[in-house]
């Protein structure tokens, strides 16, 4: 039977529906309905109901990057029903093809049950939490291990208020799970892992919300896998509470730039109806990044994220870019430390070479900018601060102990690097333009501090007098030393042809870069005899 | 097929990598791929039809006493040899093809990274848009089609450099060039190779590895996506590699989706380019073999659920002559099934039920 016989064959009933594991619709997944042949017959967001002929159908479904495909036999006609594709997640909720039910409840009874003292001291009538639930992938991949072993949690001086030990934490040897659950009072704190790939994030608490942290242990913890959720302290983690598994997902929409947010709560947001801030930050992360976002929604959006949670990192850099996107007038301080979402820590230094003063030096955030990781969406960097241990056979640290915090030795090789490249692309180039900090700043995205310290580190000017490649040696010509070579490539002079061509107000600029020995250039034809080694 | 003497290709293909990481990343199957894609675009019948002079091939080397190589200066060099000879021929379309390791830091550029890249050589790289500028803005090509078989990993303080090449002034129809770029991958995702049917039957006796996309690619263009009259549409090639790629990368236990920034050309539009001029694939060859717990009557259905045939699965292996598209395989004692689909690609498909 060829393509054009199946146009006279009668259609039938097609209607095929994606559910959740609650049975409802999961508006989420796309579907693609492709026929026997492999045409495209049918494209739509959560279900299909359409006339087909008789054939075979694939119907391909895709959701938060995960993709299934299930052939259907439509003879007499179709009406079924199909489970949405699993994500994968660190966060035990029912969505995820990485759930147990040892894990959700596990998380559910212990979010709101304490297994160590308060952290700091809790602020009276209010209750803030924070909930860290380290976990492997099943019970299976679970192999006695210590799962919480050089992880610490950190305020911002580097005191240790926790090192995960005995007695504040719960730990499950038969399912492979270690929870430390406490109240905590509001503020910044760090979660420090020191194995083979030392990072840091931050964790912000704030008041009456309880800051829940998920991470995944696969041979060591994979921060890149953490997910943090933001519910009220008057309720604990629900693992099939809708709004924890959209937030979770629309994390990894936002580290692939894709909006997944489910359109029901992007309306609730566009109304300003939602409890949870986490949605609110990743919702107001997706309107900056439509083409055609409504600015009067992203104020509302802003506004009562404002309420939620005050002024933290992650809002401010919201008001930053809504400030660049909008024109809006959003006063916002400097940042001392960055935001939790890496979508706002890059707003941020996107806008710090225009404005220094957002970043400001030695500033937490001044020191991690250099060294976070993209592989997450969240924050996370090359520590910067060194653990002094108590003692070389004891690695892990008694309570209380502050860290030596100290000043990086040197900004990181990539930007060293990217300084060289740029010097020698110079050097080479004919034409001669300045360094300009705050271009590079620009063009890396780093605090303009941070160019100046590398360029400093790498020699500051000396950086554009070596002799590159396509450099001449100056020298050649009678007066020029390497004392006036230096002058002469530091002001952009590397080549004979630069200097056969100089014009009066180059000449004057050697002039007075030469101070006292102005009259040298003229009185010794410098130019003159550049040209005619130009001329060979 | 004509051979487009205004038609020119730059294929790259780097397995090695040396110091990539720690202990090095060498790929497996870049060179292969590079190969058979300049193999197509040099074929005269079907393929692109280029003359082999116009097509540059550059694929990596190690040896212990040279570091990796090519370096990026024999790219430029080809780019300008190219760019020499269009300027005596004219120029119609310039096929740039990639297989290697990608890094990324913006959605809209990809670093190809060369096989001297490492840790602190992290300029060793190729910006694909500052390439794809110097081209349309140099020489004068009607069409740029681009084709990058890399992954798009996110790496704080990537970069990739621009080419040597450059020109004063754009050439006057610069503004119009019509470019077509197919990612393997999405932005921030990776792009995989895996051994594919057939391994263990080469020369050497070794795996053939190819890329999910690539392997894609080259059975799209060699008819799997051609249209009735010849050739194969851009548009296409597009709606045959987003249902195909992530198919293939399934069946390695892979999640790939390609990505595309087509031609400003509706489907269908006289203009629209056509790549090459394969004729669809209207039979594959299958065999269907059975397993021995497999008994009584097997139910063969086709496409539109027309039956094929229904033998005692004793009768098996069967040897069967199909038009592409999905089947289903169903043993009627159980009802127990199985679909398969067939993608109009050469060779025979074995399917055990």
């Amino acid at each position: 039977m060829s393509n054009s016989d199946t146009q006279s064959v009668p259609a039938r009933t097609f209607n095929v529906r994606v559910v959740n594991h609650t049975g409802n619709l999961s508006h989420d997944t796309q579907i693609t309905v492709y026929d026997g042949r492999g045409e495209i017959r049918y494209e739509a967001l959560g279900s299909v109901q359409t006339q087909l002929p008789k054939g075979l159908y694939t119907v391909r479904m895709e959701r938060s990057g995960e993709m299934v495909e299930q052939v259907i036999r439509h003879e007499t006609g179709t009406d079924t029903q199909i489970d949405e594709p699993l994500r994968q997640s660190s966060v035990p909720v029912f969505d995820t093809a990485t759930t147990h039910e040892y894990y959700a409840y596990t998380s559910m009874d212990w979010s709101k049950k304490d297994t160590r003292p308060p952290l700091g001291m809790p602020e009276l009538g209010t209750e803030s939490r924070v909930f860290i639930f380290l976990r492997t992938i099943s019970s299976e991949h679970y192999h006695g291990e210590n799962l919480a072993e050089d992880l610490y949690l950190l305020d911002l001086n580097g005191q240790v208020l926790s090192d995960f030990g005995p007695g504040e934490v719960e730990h499950n040897q038969r399912d492979g799970w270690l929870t430390l659950s406490a109240e905590a009072q509001p503020g910044s704190y760090l979660l420090r892992y020191d194995r083979s790939q030392p990072r840091e994030m931050p964790l912000y608490v704030f008041r009456n919300v309880n800051s829940q942290v998920f991470i995944t242990y696969h041979h060591g913890l994979r921060f890149e896998t953490a997910s943090i959720l933001l519910p009220y302290t008057s309720r604990s983690f629900e693992p099939d509470d809708r709004h924890a598994a959209a937030a979770d997902a629309a994390l990894a929409g936002l580290q692939r730039g894709e909006n997944v947010l489910p359109r029901e709560m992007m309306s609730d947001l566009l109304a300003g109806k939602f409890e949870n801030p986490m949605l609110g930050l990743l919702g107001a992360h997706f309107l900056l990044l439509q083409r055609e976002a409504n600015p009067n929604t992203v104020q509302i959006v802003l506004g009562n994220l404002g309420s939620l949670i005050g002024d933290a990192p992650d809002v401010q850099a919201l008001k930053l870019g809504a400030n660049a996107r909008f024109g809006m007038d959003y006063q916002v301080p400097p940042f001392d430390q960055p935001p939790m979402l890496r979508a706002g820590l890059e707003l941020v230094l996107r806008h710090s070479s225009d404005d220094p003063a957002l970043v400001p030096t030695g500033s937490l955030f001044e020191r991690i900018a250099a060294r976070y990781y993209v592989d997450s969406p969240w924050s996370s960097w090359e520590p910067v601060i060194r653990i002094e241990h108590a003692s070389n056979d004891n690695k892990v640290l008694p309570r209380n102990t502050s860290f030596d915090i100290q000043e990086t030795e040197s900004e990181p090789q990539w930007v060293k690097a990217y300084l060289n490249d740029l010097a020698r692309g110079q050097r080479r180039s004919e034409s001669r333009r300045s360094f300009d900090v705050k271009q590079v700043a620009s063009d890396v995205n780093l605090p303009v501090s941070i160019i100046e310290r590398a360029y400093a580190e790498l020699g500051g000017e000396d950086l554009w007098i070596q002799e590159g490649p396509g450099g001449d040696d100056l020298t050649r010509i009678g007066g020029i030393g390497r004392v006036f070579e230096a002058v002469l490539k530091r002001a952009g002079f590397h080549t004979y042809a630069d200097l056969a061509g100089a014009d009066d107000a180059d000449i004057e600029r050697i002039q007075t870069g030469l101070g006292r020995f102005a009259y040298r250039p003229i009185d010794e034809d410098w130019f003159g005899q550049a040209r005619r080694l130009v001329e060979g | 097929m004509p051979v487009q003497e205004q038609d020119y290709a730059l294929v790259i293909g780097f397995n090695h990598y040396p110091r990539y990481g720690k202990n090095g990343r060498s790929l497996r199957g870049a060179i292969q791929d590079a190969k058979e894609f300049s193999k197509w675009l040099t074929d005269k019948n079907i393929g692109g039809g280029l003359p082999d002079e116009n097509c540059k091939l550059i694929v990596s080397s190690v040896s212990t006493v040279n570091p990796p190589q090519p370096r990026k200066d024999r790219i430029d060099d080809c780019l300008e040899e190219i760019w020499t000879q269009a300027q005596k021929t004219g120029a119609r379309r310039f096929y740039f093809y990639f297989s290697g390791h990608g890094q990324t830091q913006v959605d809209q550029d990809v670093f190809l990274c060369l096989p001297t890249w490492a840790r602190n050589r992290e300029a060793a790289a190729l910006s694909i848009r500052k390439y794809q500028q110097v081209i349309s803005q140099c020489i004068p090509f009607q069409e740029i089609v681009i084709f990058m078989d890399c992954c798009r990993s996110l790496k704080v303080g990537a970069r990739g450099q621009e080419s040597e090449l450059s020109c004063p002034l754009p050439h006057a129809a610069a503004g119009l060039t019509a470019v077509f770029v197919g990612h393997a991958t999405e932005f921030q995702a990776q792009s995989f190779e895996s051994a594919i049917a057939g391994e263990g039957d080469d020369e050497d006796n070794e795996p053939i590895v190819r890329g999910h996309f690539s392997e894609a690619l080259m059975a799209a263009l060699r008819g799997a996506a051609a249209r009735e009259t010849g050739g194969v549409p851009a548009s296409s090639l597009v709606k045959y590699l987003r249902k195909v790629v992530p198919r293939i990368a399934r069946r390695h236990r892979h999640e790939q989706r390609p990505r595309f920034e087509p031609f400003d050309i509706p489907e269908g539009d006289p203009a629209e380019p056509i790549f090459g001029a394969a004729l669809p694939i209207k039979t594959v060859d299958v065999k269907f073999s059975f397993k021995a717990s497999r008994s009584g009557e097997i139910l063969l259905e086709g496409p539109e659920l027309q039956q094929i045939r229904v033998s005692d699965a004793a009768t098996g292996p069967w040897e069967e002559t199909l038009e592409p598209g999905t089947y289903m395989l169903t043993e009627k004692s159980t009802g127990e099934f199985m679909s398969v689909h067939l993608n109009p690609t050469e060779g025979e498909f074995n399917v055990e039920f």
